[in-house]
């Protein structure tokens, strides 16, 4: 065929002509994108199989604690003892266990107060001040009472910063099991001058303190078949690594308090009301949120002290963590809600000071969470789902979260604060599923939980409302960020990341949607997207296994994927760089020969010619002096091209004859990566008839040449345009060559200085709802 | 208060403005999503036919707010305050900082902004005489509120381009185009 199309093919015309080559460069044609990440990722084995599963002798420890805690709401402080049972399930003997010392990244001295680098300070607040000086004076860190045997013998123990060692009288066998107790207790901070993952807010004006109780108890650190022990200090950004097990946990508070944990409460006749007890029950079949708590009911606790202490006792079940609330300020709502058949209790409690936002969507947005993120991983397992408004913008425990938006103090709220609760909830709810059920590895990679669970929640956005303005997971909005060159690649440890709600949320989150709908297809990637969350589900995936996962379970090759989007800071810029036409030479002169002729009228005159045309020419005014020349036709057709042609046709097969008077138009597109990752070539091409037709190409077309490709469009139509990427599916970074011929492309400034400085519906968040709650937003 | 206001003085003698603004109300950290963010991205290009640079700054709201109530001392809400605009200009002008090559100092005018969820875009422009490249850029916008502000620059003059990126405590860099960027 390409023979054939050799043989005949003329270029008769460059219709569309090309502008100015990019004056950028990318690295080596030669340099392959599509190179296999073997040589990157760590060799497969009998624990993490070549296909992105656990292995067929995957093991991970277990940790279950019994642990006795009480809260002074005085002092603000807490005291606890706890036993650990740990279960060696690995095939090593450990002679020593590590624990993490969460607390002690608020000691005095800690590294992260000593690596924290100076602010400016030609503009200081007094509040600044303070906090400055409460952190610096702050008497925070764990204080270790004891560490004991099962025996009651004391263990010796090592702290080296946030992480504790205890020393095994004996070494732990493969399959033991070794119970040792903890004592310890902590000075809680306050959340608002000592900015943490938790702690309590005092409130002013009634007196009364919330506390939101978290990293509060020595946890084992991971022994993994990957790092060995993982206990790679606690700096404050890279989040946690723990064991699953199972708690019984008993919380002493003063008489007065409500009580949010992860778990199930399991003496609710000793620490609720009958008519509390009776509203729970009415919640268990109710479609709607139930106060078991009312407002009423907190502004009397509020005034009134209280009379002694209660302990409510709560037990969990294969969850890596336990976190818990505790106030006299909690109004309580809840409603029993069925997720793919496991009947789950939504919860949300917060002070008056979260109203009227908090009991409008709190709860809602719970149950919509499991609801969508259920359907793209696996039914939510645990009984209870639980949001608090607490002193934190937004941080995630299993079954329980602390989420910090509230309405103005005058009890209006702006629909951005309504959307950034109903957005918070969702993202923190949402971490059940990663990281608190897919085990990954915070402290290491913060974006296969962030990343992952902000692309979920931008799926769950677009479920709640049609314009639900979601900041993250869009690729239009991802551009900037891709533009710049002082990024660090997404697989860079969580302690080292410059942008992180760039770079870890941002960023993986529009990749997948990106990896969705553009080059997997929503089947194909929620397919894989599932069976890698089933398949590390309670268990601690590593990168490598998403990864070949994803590979795995839709058969298409990925690594170039990874490289560009998770290994590299290159960005998307594909350049439209020329298109040239050709067409075929029917050999027919009645054909041919008018054609040449219109292409050569059609050459416009210089201005020499023009100038000259109306100058006396000396053969008319002497008309003997013009010969033959003077009026051949060098486009007129001969009898003897005419023969020549009817020869040239008897020699043809049919199927020669039929391609050659096909009338098709050949277009050459020539594309340059401008940006280095290597993306599909989505191209619309319009025509001149009206009608155009978009060719989608896969990344593949860049693997010979990952900077000039070129690709051939065969059509009877004739092009007017070619647009690449015209539904902005790729961020493509520089949309300017993005269209042949091309065409001007307004920067963000310039398209709101177009649109005359008028508010765009976007501004509207600015605006206070008038209508109630479904007052809309409209789009971003 | 004005019994609190020496020490604050002496600590930070010399320092231009210290200690006269006292944050009245408590202003919510976002961490949104487990993480504090503390970044900022601005988008500068050179527009040749108008001799102009149009900037578009991208900042978290709640950030905003908080470095214009710890400039006025006084509560500031975007929505609510009145002449909100003119106090982001103002700390705009002060915080973010252009020199042509010709050494002078861009000033730039409000053209207006554009608010989505948690962030806004902030667009102002200035005149410019002769060239950016080769002039100098500082940013520090929000420097004097988080000690991890990280603010990203991306630059754009034609066809070349170039990011500049300013921590908490970076002075003013210079601007220039690499080939490649």
């Amino acid at each position: 065929m390409i023979r054939v199309i050799a043989a005949v093919l003329v270029c008769l015309s460059s219709v569309l002509t090309a502008t100015a080559q990019s004056p950028e460069t990318v690295r080596s044609p030669r340099e392959d994108k599509f190179r296999q990440l073997e040589e990157i990722l760590p060799t497969p084995n009998t624990y993490r199989t070549a296909s992105g599963a656990p292995g067929h002798q995957y093991w991970q420890q277990r940790a279950d604690h019994v642990i006795d805690v009480e809260l002074d709401d005085a002092a603000q402080r807490i005291t606890g003892s706890e036993t650990i049972t740990y279960r060696n399930h690995s095939p090593d003997s450990l002679v020593y266990l590590w624990l993490q010392l969460d607390q002690n990244m608020l000691a005095k001295g800690s590294d992260t107060q000593l690596t924290a680098t100076a602010p400016t300070l030609d503009r200081t607040s007094f509040d600044q001040l303070d906090g400055m000086l409460t952190r610096a004076t702050f008497e925070g860190g764990h204080v270790i009472a004891s560490v004991k045997d099962a025996k009651g013998q004391p263990l010796n123990y090592t702290i080296v910063k946030t992480m504790m060692r205890v020393d095994l009288r004996e070494p732990l066998a493969p399959g033991g099991v070794v119970s040792f107790s903890v004592a310890w207790s902590y000075n809680i901070n306050n959340a608002r001058k000592v900015r943490s993952r938790s702690g309590y807010e005092y409130f002013e004006k009634d007196g009364n303190y919330l506390y939101a109780i978290a990293q509060w108890f020595p946890r084992m650190a991971p022994y993994t078949d990957a790092n060995g022990w993982q206990h790679k200090q606690f700096l404050g950004s890279g989040e946690f690594s723990l064991e699953f097990g199972d708690y019984l946990v008993r919380l002493t508070v003063p008489n007065d308090h409500v009580v949010a944990a992860t778990g199930v409460l399991q003496n609710p006749e000793a620490v609720l009301t009958a008519t509390q007890r009776q509203r729970l029950k009415i919640a268990e079949t109710a479609a709607k949120p139930v106060q078991i708590v009312t407002p009423d009911e907190v502004k009397a606790a509020e005034s009134a002290k209280p009379s002694g202490k209660k302990t409510w006792i709560f037990k969990a079940q294969n969850v890596r963590d336990f976190a818990f609330a505790s106030s006299r300020k909690f109004i309580w709502d809840a409603h029993r809600h069925d997720v793919g058949g496991n009947r789950v209790m939504a919860m949300s409690f917060y002070p008056k000071e979260g109203n009227p936002l908090w009991g409008q969507y709190s709860t809602a947005a719970i149950t919509h969470t499991l609801d969508v993120y259920s359907r793209y991983t696996f039914t939510y397992p645990y009984p209870v789902a639980i949001s608090v408004n607490a002193p934190v913008g937004g941080m995630e425990y299993p079954m329980i979260c602390f989420n910090g938006p509230r309405p103005e103090e005058d009890g209006t709220y702006s629909a951005r604060s309504k959307y950034g609760l109903i957005t918070v909830v969702i993202h923190e709810v949402g971490h059940n599923y990663f990281p608190m059920i897919v085990n990954s590895d915070e402290r290491q990679w913060t974006w296969m939980d962030e990343g992952l669970n902000t692309f979920l929640q931008y799926l769950s956005e677009r479920e709640w409302e049609e314009t639900y303005p979601s900041g993250r997971g869009e690729p239009r909005n991802i551009v900037e960020y891709m533009s710049s060159t002082d990024q660090v690649p997404i697989m860079t440890n969580s302690e080292s990341l410059l942008q992180f709600g760039n770079n870890a949320y941002a960023k993986p989150a529009t990749a997948l949607n990106i990896l969705r709908e553009t080059i997997l297809g929503r089947d194909l990637f929620d397919k894989a997207f599932k069976e890698y969350a089933r398949r590390w589900k309670f268990k601690r995936p590593m990168p490598a296994d998403f990864f070949r996962t994803m590979e795995d379970a839709s058969a298409i090759d990925l690594d170039w994927f990874w490289h560009g989007w998770f290994y590299s800071t290159d960005r998307v810029d594909i350049s439209i760089e020329r298109v040239r036409q050709f067409t075929i030479d029917t050999r027919d002169p009645d054909v041919e020969n008018p054609a040449r002729k219109a292409e050569e009228d059609a050459r416009p005159d210089s201005l020499s010619e023009q100038r000259n045309k109306a100058i006396p020419k000396a053969v008319d005014r002497d008309p003997s002096l013009k010969d033959f020349y003077n009026t051949y036709d060098r486009f007129a057709v001969t009898p003897r091209e005419r023969e020549a042609y009817a020869k040239f046709v008897a020699g043809l097969s049919p199927r020669e004859r039929e391609l050659l008077n096909s009338g098709l138009n050949f277009y050459l597109v020539e594309l340059r990566n401008v940006g280095g990752l290597v993306m599909p070539v989505l191209l619309k091409l319009e025509y001149t008839d009206g009608t155009s037709e978009e060719l989608r190409i896969p990344a593949e077309i860049w693997r010979y040449n990952s900077k000039d490709v070129s690709k051939l469009v065969m059509t009877k139509k004739e092009l007017k345009a070619i647009v690449l990427d015209p539904n902005l599916e790729t961020a493509d970074t520089d949309l300017e060559n993005n269209a042949f011929p091309r065409r001007p492309v307004k920067s963000r400034f310039q398209l709101f200085k177009q649109d005359g400085r008028q508010p765009n519906p976007m501004q509207m968040l600015e605006r206070k709802p008038e209508a109630g709650p479904n007052t809309s937003p409209g789009t971003p | 208060m004005s019994g609190r206001r020496d020490p604050i003085r002496v600590a930070a003698r010399g320092v231009a403005a210290a200690g006269i603004c006292i944050l009245m109300v408590a202003v919510w950290p976002r961490v949104v999503a487990a993480h504090t963010f503390h970044a900022s991205l601005t988008q500068i290009e050179v527009n040749a036919s108008a001799n102009t640079v149009e900037v578009g700054i991208r900042v978290f709201v709640d950030d905003l707010e908080e470095a214009l109530t710890r400039r006025t001392g006084r509560r500031v809400r975007l929505g609510t305050t009145v002449g909100f605009d003119a106090l982001a200009l103002d700390y705009v002008s002060a915080s973010l900082g252009i020199e042509g090559a010709n050494g002078k100092r861009l000033a730039f005018s409000w053209i207006g902004r554009e608010t989505s969820v948690d962030v806004v875009w902030l667009f102002v422009e200035a005149p410019l005489n002769g060239q950016l490249d080769g002039g100098r850029l500082e940013n520090k916008l929000f420097f004097e509120l988080f000690d991890d502000q990280v603010n990203t620059v991306n630059i754009k003059d034609g066809k070349r381009r170039t990011t500049l990126t300013f921590s908490t405590g970076d002075g003013a860099k210079q601007i220039g185009f690499s080939v490649d960027s």
